[in-house]
């Protein structure tokens, strides 16, 4: 075919056009011969490259791979072979795109091949979209594969049309598209089908059945969904409510007895909101649903008396979501206290996490408040044991006592009386005579100290009065003064943290007395003597404490007996032993205690308890 | 030995029964010297100082129990201390008025004890513990 000034023109008008269309010749040394306007633009676009006539195409491409592909594909076309290929080309930087590339021979008038031509046609955008749809379609498909649904189109005449996902088989479809709701199920079911396809086109609304199929021996339910499609095609999604409706069954049972039980049940969110009550709740508390919904227990239900370590508990346990067993005070909604037992679950939700809160409540107020008095009345017990084991061990104390300082004088009295019997000696007579004397004298004063202990013993109630502390510590300074001053002993009192004592004044004053006169008596002779009085109050009793610089007593030799009767430690003259014991028994008939700590040749300290009520208000 | 040779410590608070004690024992025949300690402290303190001169120490001891400063069993617990350094063996017997038990059976069981004897002590059981000791 000879070239006219048309074809020219018309070749011009492609390759000189801002039409975008891609297109370029090379020659026999892949050397560009002729290109459009676009594909100037493109290889610049693409290459970075300005080309001219006469530039290698192969040396513009610089990827290897593609140059080599390009390579190939202009040898074929050399060789004589019209053909499209769909290529992809670019460099990485930029997107790689795609062309349906159109390669030929150029030939000559001859017919010799001088050349070739290719024509580029990009198709990078349908291709996107082409995978965008791709991708939309495998989602929906996946969606669809992950409902347990089983979606089918049927007509109105009961015939099934399509199926779009069928998870479920058995017993919904026993054969394919063409068959009928009678094909696979019993009469009764394929009536309601048919009756819920009609009502659904008819009223163009959604109706949904449920129903019930044997497989396998066990029977399953399920929900069908009826929708319409157009006027003569509804779609049917099925769903398998097997196991939601054994929970909702359960949930009746449980809301069943919740509501009987006359014992309060709560059911709270993951926060402790209350979702709902049952009766039992307003029986017990006063408070009615509306009053109680959404609120938290614990704002309206606690009060004055509601130990804080359990509402501790009770929110550490909603906050890490474990359950909780706790009995508290509450309030009804009229401010009556009461005692209650709380019995609190989570619930969590299949995948684990905690949705709501169960709680059964019961009002244990009888029980909790014979508990209570059970405790106090123990704790009396053990009290009165222990005063009675007191009380033993002085009765044994007592009898001891007795037995060695009544037997021991009335033993030597008949004894010398026996000796005066058979004694001629005048001088002896008088000796003995003496003896019986002084014999049946310190039987005497062992009679009047152990009278003087049973009136303690036995004293009943004896009298107490609000004594200020300071003013028998002056009467008993007063009454020995002779002695303070004689050994310019320093005494010193200081009342002022327990001014005042309830107890009887014959006691406190024999008390002060014994410690005052036993400090005075005791002094180390080369020191000044310093003896101090002080008091003070702990937990409803009275102390006190009086300390000297004296001789001291070696405790761990005598600890044991400083308290006894007749027990002296010092070679005084006026060791008698009877202060110590008579006042130990006064403070203990009185419910307290005395200690001593000692240092010898340092000084003693003796450490009074008054005991309870010794706290005068 | 005989019983008038026999040198005796009486340990006892009780000047009557000292006094009772020491002419009971003269009329048994015993003459020597009768030592009078009137509580544990003194007692011990003369054995003490006289460890090692025997013929100033008791061959017998009649001990009481409850006596001042240092009562019976006190004054046993020094003694144990200070036995070995003794040239003499002492024969303790503890003479008290305590009926209690408990007393009866510590010094039955005590190893420096020899006896133990009830307040009052009758003339023939003196008699009986002068000449146990002389043999």
């Amino acid at each position: 075919m000879q070239l006219t000034t048309a074809h020219t023109d018309f070749m011009r008008s492609i390759l000189e056009g801002p039409h975008g269309m891609v297109l370029f010749t090379l020659d026999r040394d892949y050397r560009y011969t002729a290109f459009s306007v676009a594909h100037v633009h493109v290889m610049k676009a693409i290459w970075g490259v300005e080309i001219t006539v006469g530039t290698s195409m192969l040396e513009v491409i610089l990827d290897d791979v593609d140059r080599n592909k390009a390579r190939r594909n202009f040898d074929r076309a050399l060789q004589g072979e019209y053909f499209t290929l769909v290529e992809e080309y670019g460099d990485v930087a930029h997107l790689r795109s795609f062309y349906e590339n159109h390669y030929g021979p150029v030939k000559d008038s001859d017919s010799h091949i001088s050349g070739l031509s290719v024509l580029v046609i990009d198709i990078s955008e349908p291709m996107r979209n082409e995978n965008a749809l791709k991708q939309s379609e495998e989602r929906l498909r996946s969606v669809l594969n992950s409902l347990p649904d089983l979606i089918f189109k049927i007509n109105s005449q009961g015939y099934y049309l399509e199926f779009l996902s069928n998870i479920i088989q058995h017993g919904h479809i026993r054969s394919l598209a063409g068959a009928h709701v009678n094909d696979n199920f019993d009469a009764a079911i394929a009536l309601r089908y048919t009756e819920a396809i009609s009502d659904c086109l008819r009223n163009k609304t959604i109706h949904t059945i449920d129903y019930e199929l044997i497989e396998n021996g066990s029977s399953r339910s399920y929900e069908a969904r009826f929708v319409p499609f157009n006027n003569k095609e509804v779609l049917v999604l099925v769903q398998d409510i097997t196991v939601r409706k054994k929970k909702d069954q359960e949930l009746v049972k449980l809301s069943l007895i919740a509501k009987h039980t006359s014992n309060a049940v709560i059911i709270t969110d993951a926060e402790g909101k209350i979702e709902w009550i049952n009766e039992g709740f307003t029986r017990v508390t006063e408070y009615t649903v509306d009053e109680v919904i959404n609120k938290k227990p614990g704002s309206f239900l606690q009060g004055q008396e509601s130990d804080e370590n359990v509402l501790a508990v009770i929110r550490d346990s909603i906050r890490s979501k474990i359950p909780f067993h706790v009995e508290l005070i509450n309030y009804t909604k009229s401010g009556r206290k009461y005692w209650v037992n709380i019995n609190a679950q989570p619930i969590v939700n299949e995948a684990g996490d905690v949705i709501k809160f169960f709680a059964i409540e019961s009002d244990v107020t009888e029980r909790k408040l014979f508990e209570i008095k059970i405790l106090e009345q123990n704790t009396k017990l053990t009290a009165i044991a222990e005063n009675l084991t007191r009380k033993n061990t002085q009765l044994e104390e007592f009898t001891q006592i007795v037995s060695h300082n009544l037997r021991s004088p009335i033993g030597n009295i008949s004894a010398l009386i026996e000796h005066l019997n058979s004694s001629n000696d005048e001088s002896e007579r008088l000796d003995i005579i003496s003896h019986l004397k002084s014999s049946s004298e310190s039987l005497m004063l062992t009679m009047n100290e152990l009278n003087e202990v049973l009136k303690i013993k036995y004293a009943g109630h004896i009298e107490k009065q609000i004594i200020e502390l300071r003013a028998v510590f002056e009467k008993v300074s007063g009454m020995l003064q002779l002695q303070i001053n004689e050994i310019g002993a320093v005494v010193t009192a200081d009342f002022s943290r327990a001014p005042q004592l309830k107890y009887p004044i014959i006691y406190i004053e024999s008390i002060v007395l014994n410690l005052l006169s036993n400090a005075l008596k005791y002094y180390a002779a080369e020191r000044k003597p310093f003896i101090h009085f002080e008091s003070w109050k702990e937990d409803n009793q009275i102390l006190m404490r009086v300390t000297d610089n004296g001789l001291g007593v070696d405790l761990a030799r005598y600890g044991h007996q400083i308290f006894k009767l007749r027990k002296t430690f010092h070679k005084h003259p006026e060791s008698r032993g009877v202060g110590l014991f008579m006042i130990r028994n006064q403070i203990e008939a009185m419910g307290g205690e005395i200690n001593v700590i000692s240092d010898v040749n340092v000084g003693t300290t003796f450490l009074i308890n008054f005991g309870p009520e010794s706290y005068g208000d | 030995m005989e019983i008038k040779n026999i040198r005796i410590a009486l340990v006892d608070d009780d000047s009557s029964y000292q006094f009772l004690t020491s002419r009971t024992i003269r009329s048994i025949g015993n003459t020597n010297d009768i030592l009078q300690f009137y509580n544990g402290l003194e007692a011990i303190q003369y054995l003490s100082q006289n460890a090692h001169i025997p013929q100033e120490l008791p061959d017998l001891l009649l001990l009481d129990i409850n006596m001042p400063l240092l009562d019976g069993w006190m004054f046993l617990e020094e003694y144990s201390s200070i036995k070995d350094r003794i040239e003499k063996e002492i024969n303790i017997v503890m003479v008290s008025s305590s009926i209690d038990s408990k007393d009866i059976d510590r010094a039955r069981q005590h190893e420096d004890i020899a006896d133990y004897l009830m307040k009052p002590v009758s003339i023939e059981k003196f008699k009986e513990l002068l000449e146990a000791n002389a043999a």
